[in-house]
């Protein structure tokens, strides 16, 4: 119990930060530790409705790749500033994700499913096909750099570890909050939930708006720290990619998208000359820990040690 | 290029080439769904794995087309029972959602497996009724479009007798009704899924033996196909036979349409909005009467 007081998911996040670019200091591994927060950002908001709720979300892609696009078209364009345009990211994401989430959140768990998939795999079509607006293919370059203070790989990573930590602080708290355990309890079990009164598609859409506003946070930090957008990344395999990172590290679990996020950067960095390898891996280990362990790592080791778990 | 009736035919036959392998793919989600009560992902590497496998033998030994029909058939059939093993083996709760995310999982092992063994490589296959196009009405039709819709009807009729006169076939309507009755019953739960998902593998590989001739196929042509015959799958009511069909024909229809008269560029994307105006106007399909909505 004390244990876990003291590494409740805020501080071992914010240690982690911290600790992390004292340990590694190459500007390739602030690099790549952007890119760990960038996970964790959209992992922790899959997680509202993934873990939570437990309705399983394929749009978390899709909404990343909107929020990149937002803010790279509104600053490569010169419509807004850089910071504007970083925070015009989320707002217009969450919107989105509450225009999906109202007409798809009706559906039967496995139903929407499908219909995030199809929203996502819309938003992907769109990023490569309306080549006037986002460059196509190609990709969209000439994207400034956000600002002056934030120049250069270190200053970028203490934006994006401020901005992870700050979500995951969130995250904890609306947990704890009476929406967060009303949400939980909508996730074990329907039925109970709402006779005790709890408005499951109000809850159930906030969980979804929360997971589209983290995605486009995500999002616009990924686009101003590499300054260029490009379709493939926000594709079917990573759409899958995020649900199955946070699911082998434990949905729902306090630390389950901080060991995801840990999971899929190392992924990231086996490279690409092992394509085939990569999703070989992917796919088997989601295979059997979706049907195996159910609960992810996180919830092994709590298994694993019954008189130490929660 | 002709007048507007030209273009007409000319529309009308690609859509009903390509809505035939649409409707193959949905009435194999449809079968899966029936029996399992899950959306069945690798519904898509089925129809991969049967166009990349006939091409293969159609290019090592040029058989005849047969040979390489009854190759795709029996990769369907093996595909269907892995499936049945990879996503039941590991647990044993049955539950729909948990084979669902299995049958994602096995998505990506497939690609990469055919990935890994044949490299980026594309296959095609000749044409099954010959390479010259018919003319009709001075549009140019391509015999695959006959074969096709040949396929759908023969298998249309085939399953129809199925499900209605063999033992096995009524076996998998109840467990669509009740499953676990049929479970009580002394049927587990597991053999009908095995037969659903071999159902499926084979209707799978039908469909890609089909498309071969018109596009390549390489270990990536799966995904998208799948979750158009989803798309396709739900539009006509997910786990009612005929409405599969319609919705299949229908879906590349649309998209032919899409493609020819306003942009091809977009045609891909059809899908994707056929399939959420269904699912948040009318879930169940336009002629089903299963229950996707929670209310």
């Amino acid at each position: 119990m004390a244990v876990s007081r003291v590494l409740s998911p805020p501080v071992a996040t914010g240690v982690l930060l911290v600790a992390l670019p004292l340990v590694f200091v190459s500007d390739y591994a602030h690099s790549v530790l952007v890119q760990f927060c960038v996970m964790l950002l959209l992992l922790t908001g899959l997680d509202f409705i993934n873990g939570h709720a437990r309705m399983i979300s394929l749009a978390q892609a899709g909404l990343y790749g909107l929020g990149a696009y937002t803010a790279g078209i509104l600053s490569a364009r010169s419509i807004l500033p850089p910071v504007l345009a970083f925070v015009c990211a989320p707002l217009l994401v969450t919107v989105v994700a509450l225009l999906i989430g109202s007409a798809s959140l009706r559906l039967r768990a496995t139903y929407f499913t499908m219909a995030t998939l199809a929203a996502g795999y819309v938003l992907y079509l769109l990023f490569g096909r309306l080549t006037w607006l986002t460059g196509g293919p190609n990709g969209l370059l000439g994207i400034p750099p956000l600002g002056e203070a934030v120049s250069g790989t270190t200053a970028m990573y203490v934006l994006a570890a401020a901005l992870a930590f700050l979500g995951v602080l969130v995250a904890h708290n609306v947990a704890s909050s009476r929406a967060g355990r009303a949400l939980r309890a909508l996730g074990s079990s329907e039925p109970a939930a709402v006779a005790s009164g709890v408005p499951a598609y109000r809850l159930r859409l906030f969980a979804f708006g929360l997971s589209g506003c983290y995605a486009g946070v995500a999002g616009a930090l990924q686009t101003f720290h590499d300054t260029f957008v490009s379709p493939s990344s926000f594709g079917f395999f990573t759409a899958v990619l995020f649900v199955v990172g946070l699911t082998v590290g434990g949905a729902g679990r306090p630390t389950g998208p901080l060991i995801g996020a840990a999971l899929l950067t190392g992924l990231s960095q086996l490279g690409t000359e092992y394509a085939g390898f990569e999703s070989l891996i992917v796919g088997v280990v989601f295979l059997v820990a979706v049907q195996a362990f159910p609960d992810g790592v996180g919830g092994l080791t709590a298994r694993l040690a019954p008189r130490r778990a929660r | 290029m002709g007048g507007p009736v030209t273009l007409l035919l000319q529309v009308l036959f690609a859509g009903l080439s390509v809505g035939a392998v649409y409707a193959l793919v949905a009435v194999g989600f449809g079968v899966v769904a029936n029996g399992t009560g899950a959306v069945n992902f690798v519904q898509g590497e089925f129809v991969m794995l049967g166009g990349v496998m006939a091409g293969i033998v159609n290019e090592w030994l040029r058989p005849p087309l047969v040979v390489s029909l009854l190759a795709a058939l029996a990769v369907g059939v093996a595909a269907g029972l892995l499936t049945e093993l990879a996503a039941g083996r590991f647990s044993r709760s049955h539950n729909a959602d948990v084979i669902t995310l299995a049958t994602i999982g096995l998505t990506l092992v497939i690609k990469a497996v055919v990935l890994l063994a044949t490299g980026a490589r594309t296959y095609q296959l000749p044409h099954f009724l010959g390479e010259a196009p018919l003319h009709v009405a001075g549009a140019v039709v391509d015999t695959q479009a006959l074969w096709n819709l040949a396929v759908v009807v023969v298998v249309a009729a085939a399953l129809s007798a199925f499900f209605r006169r063999t033992r096995r076939g009524t076996i998998l309507r109840a467990a669509a009704d009740d499953p676990e009755m049929v479970a009580s019953l002394g049927v587990p739960f597991r053999t009908t899924a095995r037969w659903a998902f071999v159902l499926a593998g084979v209707l799978g590989a039908l469909a890609g033996v089909g498309l071969a001739p018109l596009s390549v196929m390489s270990y990536d042509s799966g995904t998208l196909l799948g979750l158009k015959g989803f798309a396709a799958a739900m539009l006509g009511g997910l786990g009612n036979l005929y409405g599969a069909l319609a919705g299949g024909l229908l879906l590349g229809l649309t998209e032919a349409v899409v493609a020819g008269y306003g942009s091809a560029t977009y045609s891909d994307a059809v899908a994707f909005v056929v399939l959420l105006i269904v699912l948040f106007t009318r879930p169940t399909g336009l002629f089903a009467q299963r229950k996707a909505v929670r209310v």
